[in-house]
């Protein structure tokens, strides 16, 4: 008699010898459901109606996440149950489904389900969004987050209710959801984390997206999206990720709206312009066990275009100052909490909240802490939608034409580390901190001169210690704010208008070779923080005036300085060189 | 810290009868059982509790230990109550409803569960994960103390395939090995019953999907599994059974056999393979060879005739014991009956001694206990026995080991002088004499011990 196997579609002889033998071995390094022979698959059977999809078949609570698993690792693209994803996915991104988490703790039933599996006890529900087109759309639940397959649909909704979302997507521009899923996709590959091969979730979001290329900057992502969730999906991240949702000039009103005032209020922050609330921070309240991220906390929802009010002063609040809270030391909580610091939130955005998101990709490091700074003008370029925000400092290690920058570290008066950062410009677009310093020291280098054709207006002296233009307005800022070099919001735009415009009006090649020359053996003999920043301010203006400047053409040379003079910036030394010796009566 | 053997289902009902008959019998040690099934007063349910009809708490006892089937939700609380009401109180939280709309379809939220989980694994799943710390407390309490834990089920109903998989994630893991013998589709229903549940179509369903839950979630908690299922073209020997509505008695197949022989053999072989999560399968040429096949541990390592051979002559000595003729013939030594007071050695000295430490008065009661116990034994043995003639087919002949011969060959006579010879020494009782029952339970373990495979002559 021919020895057989006792299992059901199983044509194979037995490979062992004996009664029992290891039929099908495992590797637990590598698992792979590709063991599961074909024939051992779930049929899944079409559906012209959900009524008759037989989740109920799977032995788990969460029946349904694994039918929309099954159908998406299955490949049947053409099952009912993949049209609704795609709903979903693009309700979703296209903002016509909100994305609440809720702890399923806090109910009888909820405690249930957390207690089956762990990974859903922050769980999402997919809601319709009403609006005046598509009122009918309100309150319904359409789905459910998993950390398979990402979203399922509800089984309970009629073909009826599908119809209403589907029109819903149909009036929207669809283009817009695709692209932000493209980007998102390209960001999460960037960084090695997108393998559609082993996690369903990105498989189906994978056949969503198609083959759409991304943006080169994902800027979609960037600066016109928020982010949702968090839903804990596996995936080699460890992290739950966070959504997109396309929202216009997201990012930006996010930011101009933390110029306004912050107040800890229920479960949340909310920020307020000089009008009303239009932004919250969800902060929730979690209970012993809980997690505050997996709850939601940071997730960040704009209620309303933030105003441009004449007293916000284009500050963002993000530390506490003049006795108003910022966001840094309202966020404290969640910020010790979660991991990560500013390069990998760069890095993985996508799995970070918009309230750590936003200010880091845009604000760089300034955004998560106090210890680095940016100059005000740079700031400013966060509110551009089209601006690629502000660098991590990381970032200035590699000079280019669209990137130049240079990082000062220092101790402030409290003897804390800190890093001020100084853009000239970053991924193309301008900003002139370096330029508009050299220009500074240039026309206190100059105005020694007697010269007839000088045309260049002002010139600055030091005056009492403190350096100020030929109005005697300081140039610099009081000195008892931590970031040294910020200009006077007097001298300010009229020093960054200049240097945006062309420097050919100040070529005077003998007295720039000098100052040039001066700067570099300033800091040839001073190793200070300072004295290099000034020297590359000084590299960048004249390479302003000089557009056509070759790195070994212009000949750094002359006499040295006639006349140094310190001056104090909090309590770092800065050392001014003047051409020529100050005129006799000055 | 012993094994535990947790049940669920018909198919872990089966799956625990068989094992409770090779405990008996000592081809496998004993371990403690726990049993999950909504059904807990059936044919099937009844005879593993009783153990065929021969647990009565005194003279009869359960081979493993045993309290009793754990409906997976509280029976008592609510009547007839439909799936939803075990989680929607009467004005339930938003956040409960919204979750559980999302979670299941109408029709499963209407189903009436006390009849079942009608192929539902879902429903099943559901109501374990429930209940699991509450209404099955006991079981996660045996768990703890258990080192090696074997979950068997099927995974073609509703109520195994919903629970197993449940099971095995909520078990505590530390410092265990957890070994899963799982059941495909193994058995037909019939067509049409009034009440029939569930149909073959349901069971390859429920089959599938459970497989690839299993393989994607279960299968990597286990230590290994073994899965057991009817092949496409089966033997002529070991056809499917057909299941009908209604009937809910004992189907005695060869595959509870195997999923007890999974107890003896997975734990060896997967902890020489090392490679945990692993797959098993049996393989079938004759059902005959299971008797050829080794059981036991590895100090008492037999083939299954051994162990057949040796109840088969213990049973024999056992009925002779507990006979009417045998307890005669002991109360004429004890001189509790008139007549001549012959040689006690006929009837086993040591067997006469402890009953000569019971009091006078008592001797003749306690020796009829004695006998009661023997005689639940014998049909201990009797229940086992033929259950594996019915799943094997009929031990073979040329498989008798000497032993047994001489006891079917000599009849009373012979038995008369194993007595003699196994029984000849009294039992060590201390200062008290345990109860009958306990002493006739350790004449029995002496017989059990004292058997030699190549006879007493």
């Amino acid at each position: 008699m021919q020895r057989i196997v006792l299992l059901p579609d199983w044509n194979q002889d037995p490979t062992w010898e004996g009664v029992i033998g290891n039929a099908i071995p495992f590797d637990a390094e590598k698992p792979s459901l590709a063991d599961v022979k074909d024939d051992w698959q779930p049929e899944l059977q079409h559906a012209d109606d959900i009524d008759q999809v037989e989740a109920f078949a799977f032995p788990t609570p969460f029946a349904w996440a694994e039918m929309m698993a099954a159908v998406i690792r299955q490949g049947d693209y053409d099952h009912l149950l993949f049209k609704y994803y795609e709903q979903l996915v693009l309700g979703v991104l296209l903002g016509h489904l909100r994305l609440d988490v809720v702890d399923l703790k806090e109910g009888e039933f909820g405690r249930v389900l957390a207690g089956a599996d762990d990974r859903y006890r922050y769980f999402g529900t997919l809601r319709g969004r009403g609006t005046p087109e598509n009122r009918d759309l309100e309150g319904l639940v359409f789905g459910g987050t998993s950390p398979d397959c990402l979203f399922w649909p509800a089984p309970r909704r009629t073909e009826g209710e599908w119809r209403l979302l589907r029109e819903a997507i149909r009036g929207s521009n669809q283009d817009l959801g695709f692209q932000l899923l493209a980007d998102y996709r390209d960001l999460i590959a960037s960084e090695r984390l997108w393998e559609p091969g082993r996690y369903v979730w990105m498989k189906g979001l994978d056949r969503i997206a198609g083959d759409r290329p991304p943006d080169p900057a994902h800027n979609l992502f960037h600066v016109h999206s928020r982010l949702v969730g968090p839903v804990a999906l596996d995936s080699a991240a460890a992290k739950p990720f966070y959504f997109p949702v396309y929202e216009k000039d997201f990012a930006a009103h996010f930011l101009r709206s933390l110029t306004g005032s912050l107040k800890v209020e229920g479960r949340g922050i909310g920020v307020y312009d000089q009008h009303r609330k239009c932004v919250e921070v969800a902060l929730p309240t979690v209970p012993a066990d809980g997690d505050l991220v997996r709850a939601g906390g940071g997730v960040v929802r704009l209620l309303h275009e933030p105003s441009r009010g004449p007293d916000s002063g284009g500050t963002i609040h993000l530390r506490d100052e003049n006795g108003t809270r910022g966001l840094f030391s309202l966020v404290q909580d969640l910020r010790n909490v979660m991991e990560g610091d500013v390069v990998a939130i760069k890095r993985r955005p996508f799995l970070f909240p918009d309230v750590f998101r936003v200010p880091v990709t845009r604000l760089g490091e300034a955004g998560l802490g106090t210890e680095v700074s940016f100059s005000p003008q740079a700031y400013e370029l966060t509110f551009d939608p089209d601006s690629p925000g502000l660098p991590l400092a990381s970032e200035l290690e590699q000079i280019s034409d669209r990137t130049d920058g240079v990082v000062l570290s220092y101790r402030d008066e409290r003897g804390h580390l800190r890093r001020a950062i100084y853009i000239d410009s970053y991924a193309g677009t301008p900003v002139g901190d370096l330029k508009a310093l050299g220009l500074v020291l240039w026309l206190y280098f100059v105005s020694g001169s007697k010269n007839s054709e000088d045309k260049e207006g002002s010139k600055f002296e030091v005056f009492k210690g403190k350096l100020v233009n030929d109005e005697g307005t300081p140039v610099f800022k009081n000195q008892d704010v931590t970031r040294p070099f910020d200009f006077n919001e007097e001298v300010a735009p009229d020093l960054y208008t200049k240097v945006r415009a062309s420097g050919t009006e100040y070529r005077r090649l003998a007295t720039q070779q000098r100052f040039l020359k001066a700067y570099r053996d300033l800091a040839a003999s001073d190793d200070s923080n300072v004295a290099q920043l000034c020297y590359r301010a000084a590299r960048s203006f004249a390479r302003w005036v000089w557009p056509e400047w070759q790195e070994k053409a212009f000949i750094e040379n002359g006499h040295p300085p006639r006349h140094t003079e310190p001056i104090k910036l909090g309590n770092l030394t800065v050392t001014l060189l003047k051409d020529e010796p100050v005129p006799v009566g000055r | 810290m012993g094994d535990m053997l947790i049940a669920i289902g018909g198919t872990g009902q089966h799956t625990a009868l068989a094992v409770s008959r090779l405990v008996f019998l000592g081809v496998l040690p004993k371990m403690r059982l726990a049993v999950i099934d909504a059904e807990n007063s059936n044919d099937l349910s009844l005879s593993l509790s009783s153990f065929g009809g021969t647990v009565d708490g005194r003279y009869g006892l359960h081979p493993l230990d045993f309290e009793r089937i754990h409906a997976p939700f509280d029976k008592a609380a609510r009547k007839d109550p439909k799936f939803q009401d075990l989680f929607l109180s009467q004005n339930p939280l938003p956040l409960d409803r919204e979750v559980f709309e999302l979670s299941f379809d109408e029709v499963s939220a209407g189903i009436l569960v006390d009849e079942g989980m009608f192929g539902r694994p879902s429903v099943g799943a559901t109501i374990f994960s429930q209940n699991k710390y509450t209404q099955l407390a006991d079981i996660f309490e045996g768990a703890q103390d258990a080192e090696q834990i074997f979950v068997t089920g099927s995974m073609v109903g509703g109520t195994g395939a919903g629970i197993i998989h449940q099971l095995v994630s909520a078990l505590p893991k530390e410092g265990k090995r957890i070994y899963g013998i799982v059941f495909l589709r193994w058995f037909n229903a019939a067509s049409g019953g009034k009440s029939q549940t569930i149909s073959d179509m349901t069971m390859e369903r429920n089959m599938r999907y459970g497989l690839d839950y299993f393989f994607k979630d279960t299968r990597p908690r286990l230590k290994a599994s073994l899965l057991i299922g009817m092949p496409d073209k089966s033997p002529p020997e070991i056809t499917p059974i057909t299941v009908k509505a209604g009937e809910l008695g004992e189907k005695s197949h060869y595959f509870h056999l195997l999923a007890a022989y999974g107890l003896s053999r997975l734990p060896k072989i997967s902890v020489t393979e090392q490679e945990n999560g692993s797959v098993y399968a049996a393989s079938y040429e004759d059902k005959m060879k299971m008797y050829d096949e080794v059981w036991g541990n590895e100090e008492n390592a037999k083939p299954l005739s051994w162990y057949v051979n040796r109840a088969l002559f213990v049973q024999a000595v056992l009925n002779y014991a507990g006979s009417d003729h045998f307890v005669h013939e002991v109360e004429k030594r004890l001189g509790t009956v008139t007549g001549l007071l012959t040689s006690p050695a006929d009837v086993g000295t040591g067997l006469h001694s402890t009953i000569r430490q019971y009091k006078r008065s008592v001797q003749t009661e306690r020796l009829k206990e004695m006998a009661a116990t023997w005689r639940a034994l014998a049909k201990q043995y009797e229940f086992s026995l033929t259950w594996l003639d019915k799943v094997l087919g009929r031990f073979p002949d040329v498989a008798y080991l000497p032993s047994y011969k001489e006891v079917k060959k000599g009849g009373d006579p012979f038995i008369a002088e194993v007595i003699q010879t196994l029984w000849r020494e009294p039992l060590d009782t201390g200062q008290e004499v345990p109860p009958a029952p306990v002493v006739a339970r350790q004449f029995h373990r002496k017989l059990v011990e004292g058997f030699k495979a190549e006879g007493l002559k």
